[in-house]
């Protein structure tokens, strides 16, 4: 999981923003925008799947 | 509208008063006062962390961060957000862990015992006070201008200012940490409603969403895409923001609190990824008021942009709902700021008696109110960008919570390390030094630095 955000993190400050892209369009949102909640809502859904799987426990 | 807002407030103070009278117990230890009982269930945790993060900051600074800069925005705030609710699964493990190791009076105190060094907690809470007051000010100012035009000649800015001040100050020092974690609750919920609220009507007036970005694209096609109009979300800002922004719940003290007083480990990560929902949540509504924003006021100044989008252009009782859900944010934020540098102060403090230290903890949390006031009324109105300063002013001081909470006998080239660079930062904010140098923003450049010294750091006490 630790290397799954790691690949996102790069790929999308990387790739994704600063090459003024408006394309593809949903709904006419232009890439950026929902792209980035697209990104955010599978880090949250990392985050819940990671909580299962933490291989650690308080002690 | 007034009889609407009236009729909000008493609810709203109706239901604070019954959270400070409920959290009130005469015979309480400091311990009690300060963490709640150190027993704070997944839901309770959720919503107090929930409010604490989301101020006022994002209910005005995120909207005029939308007008002004566009969709980039988004990654400015949210996508951080996602990054720091994934970060906190480990680190909440390993600070707990440290914690009961070495008992939990406050970040500060715990830094100190972990370095064997009184200085090791003096830096802490130095960033702390350094970097936080200036940002409760902020907010209090902001709320209170946004107050005073709307309401015209009723109440001047200082008025409410020293309302919310007053009335934060009183519940917290009834209450303590549970009052405030109650009365977090309800601010979080309404918050919630009310943003989303505003947020579907300024879409509905634009259109809906497809009209929406149409129109964006015909008035201001920079809004679409990064850096922005302006070219402020430029890679590296963007990059900074991240970092500054995961690093928050290590070194800002009311969410390391938040994250130690929760009951058990479990409760921690499913507040960590309802946080992360939540931020979508409340995020998404700051974009589409932002949007509707530069639709219709796109050359308008902040006060005027928000006053007309949150309360001239929506329906009596929403605006009203509006104002109470203003001052709920802010109230939720500045107090569990100020509270969490009592919670500090407490922390260094070795000697005396349980109550003495209670004692102590309630001084100052009346002073740190006053410092507030004093200078919420000298402060810019440039609420959103002091916020990042505030995020990356804290998070200097990463490298030394980082060291406390991973080794033994961390090295004290650690607080070295971290002391400089806050001072850089602090230098290049009082243009002693550049922001950027050959190309690269300052803040950045001080990550580097913090990132290599730490790896060898972790070296030095591996090879020792």
């Amino acid at each position: 999981m630790v290397f799954l955000v790691l690949v996102i993190s790069v790929s999308y400050y990387g790739l994704s923003i600063n090459h003024q892209r408006l394309q593809p369009e949903i709904l006419n949102m232009p890439f950026e925008f929902w792209y980035g909640i697209l990104i955010t809502a599978i880090l949250v859904v990392i985050t819940f799947i990671s909580k299962f799987i933490f291989p650690f426990k308080d002690e | 509208m007034q009889v609407w807002t009236s009729i909000f407030f008493l609810i709203f103070f109706l239901l604070l008063g019954l959270a400070a009278y409920k959290s009130y117990n005469k015979n309480r230890s400091s311990q009690e006062f300060i963490f709640a009982g150190l027993n704070i269930g997944a839901v309770l945790g959720f919503l107090t962390f929930a409010a604490a993060l989301f101020s006022a900051f994002t209910f005005m600074g995120m909207p005029d961060f939308f007008r002004n800069h566009g969709a980039g925005a988004w990654t400015f705030l949210a996508l951080s957000d996602g990054f720091m609710v994934f970060f906190m699964l480990w680190f909440a493990y390993r600070l707990r862990k440290k914690a009961k190791v070495l008992g939990y009076q406050g970040i500060a105190g715990m830094v100190s015992k972990a370095y064997g060094n009184k200085w090791a907690g003096y830096l802490m809470f130095f960033s702390a006070f350094v970097f936080l007051i200036p940002y409760v000010s902020i907010q209090i100012r902001g709320i209170s201008i946004f107050l005073e035009a709307s309401y015209p000649g009723v109440i001047p800015f200082w008025g409410w200012a020293v309302g919310l001040a007053v009335i934060m100050l009183i519940y917290s020092e009834i209450g303590g940490m549970k009052a405030i974690i109650y009365s977090d609750a309800i601010q979080a919920l309404l918050l919630l409603l009310v943003i989303w609220i505003i947020g579907a009507v300024c879409l509905s007036k634009t259109g809906g969403l497809s009209n929406t970005f149409l129109k964006l694209a015909d008035i201001k096609p920079e809004l679409l895409h990064t850096p922005g109009p302006s070219g402020l979300f430029t890679t590296q800002f963007l990059i900074a923001s991240a970092i500054s922004i995961v690093l928050i719940p290590v070194t800002q003290p009311q969410f390391t609190t938040r994250l130690v007083m929760m009951k058990d480990l479990s409760s921690v990560h499913k507040m960590c990824y309802a946080v992360g929902f939540f931020a979508i949540l409340v995020i998404l509504p700051t974009a589409f008021i932002g949007f509707y924003g530069a639709i219709n006021y796109p050359d308008a100044n902040t006060s005027d942009f928000l006053t007309n989008a949150l309360l001239h252009d929506q329906l009596p009782f929403v605006a009203a709902l509006a104002v109470v859900g203003l001052f709920a944010a802010c109230l939720s934020t500045t107090n569990a700021q100020i509270f969490a540098l009592g919670t500090e102060l407490r922390s260094l403090i070795n000697s005396g008696t349980d109550q003495s230290k209670m004692r102590i903890t309630k001084i100052a949390l009346a002073v740190f109110t006053l410092i507030v006031l004093i200078f919420s009324s000298v402060m810019s109105n440039e609420l959103a960008l002091l916020a990042k300063v505030s995020f990356t002013g804290t998070s200097m001081v990463a490298p030394v919570v980082f060291g406390a909470i991973l080794y033994e006998k961390p090295s004290k080239n650690l607080l070295y390390l971290s002391l400089v660079c806050l001072f850089v930062f602090i230098a290049s904010l009082l243009n002693l030094i550049p922001s950027m140098i050959v190309g690269w923003r300052l803040d950045i450049l001080l990550y580097v630095v913090l990132a290599v010294g730490f790896v060898a750091s972790h070296f030095h006490i591996k090879n020792s």
